[in-house]
């Protein structure tokens, strides 16, 4: 192609992708409130009118969150996705936000009725497709299951159209496990579920009497005739969402018991700004994260995760 | 089996035997070949000494393999279950560390080193292992300079996996806290 | 074949009064602060006649073009530190949601756009390229930014052919010049174009004919040709066809800096972790010099600006570049924080990814960088280093 050909000169000058559309907030959910963290889930409902109709969003997809005068930031869907049986109402979606930053801190000051700006849904999705007909392992690591929570929405939805399906959560310690009051239903309508932390809680008030240590061994142990003797390598599919050093060592340890490469599926994370590849903030090798990413292929990624300074 | 559910009724309490309750039990007789830790690097004489053949001994829920300052002679590798290891803190009780998964060893210090053991193994549910009597192996070793090769060579491999799964543990313990 | 004509050199400025006519604000080169810069201009005495510049890495000056015909021409020179993205993608700019504190705004159109359309004159072969590389990254099917959109759209092009080169210049190698693309063949990238010559270039020994300085004309789009026709043009001969022919030829064989560029994409992919990133961080300070002076380069940051006042919250978009330390901060601390992989990150984009992105190389081969690099790093020089091994 010529170096000068541009090939959309004549697109048409649709609504502004910086503006951002009001939104109120419904509900709020404390969801950890320890000294290490602070986490909470918005429900927020889009303001009536066209943006709210046509606005559909699949797992993995994240929104922009505005606070005039104090900015923005990019948050994962954590509600069940557009098309599920338990989706919320047409315009209606959770968000599960950790408060660590300026904008967040000033988006937990918030309460409901308060508005809030939204742009989005951005960036691509889990792979819901490649799931069907296929055993899943769901790998979460911290507050990874807030992206990976509409997965198991979307299964629940359907659950006979998968195989066998395990959530292999990995917590620093039982006051931060994330959406625990939830693991229980999740097990009873037949998904796998295995829990673990990095250490028991010292002072006593979350009790825990199961296992300790990293997620990777999880996935390590499903070599185990004995203990997963129905484990086949060839038809399981790795999503994988948390810290990215975790992932790192979760996709090796998934390789190492035989999945391949293009069954794997991450969730990166970068500074994201505008959400639809201008401004250049969430760039990761040739990845424009938030429209190339932030779930990709970890056949794809593999190269560059071991660059950490990429 | 899950683990997210508390085991009940299980009190670490110092009047416990202090001896393994290893029993022989129901469990299968075959060795799953499978389950083997680094099947690749695994001498394959180091069955021939176990004990009765390849039956793998059973661990209720509960019950313990051995405990801290235990001087253990046997080498194990976990074959099925799962198995809590815990540091008694003066001031805070036992103190679960890690949890062991099948295909792992256990208590290789009783080859390594000799020493009494550092930590409690206990069985969070219904385990089975295979147990090496640690005399025997170093029978086998000092015989034969082949076999201990690969013993050393299997064990260094199995340590470092632990190592790197531990690294794992503290990487994330020690984060940053906004991560 | 569009054809060409003779434009007489004082007649250009009827060109310009033609533009400011028809409501344009024409842009052009001028000298401010002892550079060529990009700004306003209404007359061609505004214009750098007779002025050229040696460029090289770390080095920009102005100097008077040595005696001889040369002396007369308005365009003897190349880039200087302002690209056209000044004012395509302004500096800063207002994002099109002013709301106040406690309400957020709902609008419909996007505000902040110019007021008058552009026009600009002297556009070289390499920038054509560098906007046509913009149009792709701010208007593509992900999005498109709507005042850029505005921008382009209303965009007048009076392109210039170079008839020297700066040292710093490697555009062959980058396939952006110097020829100014053929318009028949290559698309809309001007609406006019000029090559300045004068007497010895298009006179010879037996025939002198016209004495006159002067621009072979042409239009590139129907906007342009309906100017054209307005124009107090004459018949361009054939000994002026050849002329621009030979001086065109002139420009590409003085131009000695070249990029390799033979599957340079994979080559520079294949080495993230080489030990030469080591030894440019040594010698980058990582100011964006570069970033700010390239003309593809296109990073930005918002920022929300309070007034007091009015209790309004403004938002602007300012020109970041991912040299600055902060750029790449992700969950309390920057992933790239060393010099070495930003130098890395700026480079890789800009030669390779930018291929996976847009498909296209992000590099004209303008120069700037190499010029206002204030350690004088060449990129040509160290791509050469890395493919060594």
């Amino acid at each position: 192609m010529s170096a000068w050909t541009t090939p959309s000169k004549d697109m048409p000058v649709s609504q502004d992708p910086w503006q951002p559309h009001r939104a109120t907030i419904r509900r709020i959910v404390r969801e950890i409130d320890s000294v290490a963290s602070s986490v909470f889930t918005l429900e927020i409902e889009l303001e009536p009118g066209p943006f709210a109709k046509r606005y559909r969003f699949m797992p993995g997809q994240f929104n922009m969150l505005y606070l005039p005068g104090s900015g923005e930031v990019a948050i994962s869907h954590s509600g069940a996705p557009t098309g599920v049986a338990s989706a919320l109402p047409e315009g209606r979606f959770l968000h599960t936000i950790r408060a660590v930053g300026r904008v967040t801190r000033a988006i937990q000051r918030l309460e409901v009725g308060d508005s809030i700006g939204v742009r989005g849904p951005y960036g691509t999705a889990w792979p819901m497709e490649n799931l069907l007909d296929q055993d899943v392992l769901i790998v979460s690591g911290g507050l990874g299951m807030a992206p990976l929570r509409p997965v198991i929405y979307s299964i629940l939805d359907q659950v006979h159209r998968y195989g066998r399906v395990d959530l292999l959560y990995g917590s620093r310690s039982p006051d931060l496990i994330l959406y625990e009051s939830e693991l229980g239903s999740w097990g009873a309508c037949g998904i796998g579920i295995e829990t673990t932390v990095d250490r028991t809680d010292p002072s006593g008030v979350h009790p825990w009497f199961g296992p300790i240590g990293p997620v990777t061994q999880w996935i390590q142990w499903r070599k185990s005739r004995t203990r997963y003797p129905d484990f086949d390598p060839h038809r399981t599919q790795v999503l994988i969402c948390g810290p990215e050093v975790m992932m790192h060592f979760c996709a090796q340890s998934a390789l190492e018991i035989g999945i391949m490469p293009s069954s794997i599926w991450i969730s990166m994370e970068r500074n994201m700004q505008c959400g639809f590849g201008a401004c250049g903030h969430c760039q990761w090798g040739p990845f424009f994260l938030c429209k190339d990413g932030p779930v990709l292929r970890y056949d794809l990624a593999q190269g560059y995760l071991s660059i950490k300074d990429l | 089996m899950t683990s997210d559910r508390p085991l009940s009724g299980i009190a670490l309490t110092q009047s416990s035997l202090t001896q393994s309750s290893l029993t022989k039990g129901d469990v299968p007789t075959d060795l799953p070949w499978t389950d083997l830790p680094h099947r690749d690097l695994f001498p394959a004489k180091l069955l021939e000494i176990l004990p009765g053949g390849s039956q793998a001994k059973g661990l209720a829920g509960g019950g313990f393999l051995f405990r801290e300052g235990d001087r253990q002679t046997s080498l194990f590798i976990l074959a099925g279950g799962l198995v809590q290891l815990s540091i008694l803190v003066p001031g805070r009780g036992d103190v679960p560390i890690l949890t062991v998964g099948p295909g792992e060893l256990i208590a290789w210090s009783a080859v390594l080193s000799k020493q009494p053991m550092t930590c409690t193994a206990m069985a969070l549910e219904d385990s089975n292992l295979l147990e090496f009597p640690s005399q025997s192996i170093e029978d086998l070793v000092d015989r034969d300079p082949q076999f201990a090769k690969e013993f050393y060579r299997w064990i260094a491999f199995g340590l470092s996996e632990r190592l790197t799964a531990t690294r794992l543990q503290l990487l994330d313990l020690f984060q940053h806290p906004n991560a | 074949m569009q054809s060409v004509r003779w434009l007489c050199q004082n007649d250009l400025q009827v060109l310009l009064d033609l533009l400011i006519g028809e409501g344009f604000c024409v842009l052009g080169p001028t000298i401010q602060q002892h550079a060529i810069v990009y700004d306003e201009i209404q007359s061609i005495d505004q214009l750098p006649k007779g002025w050229t510049e040696t460029q090289g890495p770390a080095v920009y000056q102005i100097a008077r073009t040595p005696d001889g015909p040369a002396r007369e021409k308005l365009f003897h020179f190349n880039l200087g530190p302002h690209s056209w993205k000044k004012f395509l993608f302004p500096p800063e700019s207002v994002l099109p949601s002013q709301s106040s504190v406690s309400e957020l705004a709902q609008v419909g159109e996007p505000q902040g756009a110019c007021v008058k359309p552009y026009a600009i004159l002297g556009a070289r072969a390499c920038e054509l390229a560098a906007i046509a590389i913009q149009d792709r990254v701010f208007m593509n099917p992900s999005f498109v930014d709507a005042q850029y959109a505005l921008r382009r759209k209303s965009l007048f092009v009076v392109a210039v052919q170079c008839t020297t080169a700066a040292s710093t210049c490697f555009c062959p190698s980058m396939n952006t010049g110097p020829a100014l693309p053929d318009p028949q063949s290559q698309g809309h990238a001007f609406d006019l174009s000029l090559t300045e010559l004068t007497p010895s270039e298009e006179s010879d020994a037996r025939n002198p004919s016209i004495q006159e300085h002067g621009f072979l004309i042409q239009a590139g789009s129907e906007h342009g040709q309906r100017i054209l026709e307005r124009l107090p043009t004459s018949e361009a001969s054939p000994r002026m066809l050849r002329a621009q022919e030979q001086a065109i030829d002139q420009v590409a064989a003085s131009i000695e800096r070249s990029m390799p560029t033979n599957q340079l994409r994979d080559a520079l992919m294949a080495r993230l972790q080489h030990p030469h990133w080591e030894n440019v961080a040594e010698r980058c300070l990582s100011c964006a010099n570069c970033t700010m002076v390239c003309p593809t380069c296109f990073c930005s940051s918002v920022e929300e600006v309070h007034d007091l006042v009015d209790q309004a919250v403004v938002r602007k978009r300012r020109w970041d570049s991912c040299f600055n330390p902060d750029f790449s901060h992700t969950s309390g601390a920057p992933v790239r924080d060393s010099v070495r992989s930003r130098y890395r990150q700026w480079l890789t984009h800009k030669l390779a990814t930018w291929h996976d992105q847009f498909q296209t190389s992000g590099c004209v081969g303008c120069g700037r960088c190499i010029t206002w690099c204030p350690v004088g790093i060449d990129l040509t020089q160290e791509v050469a280093r890395l493919l060594e091994s």
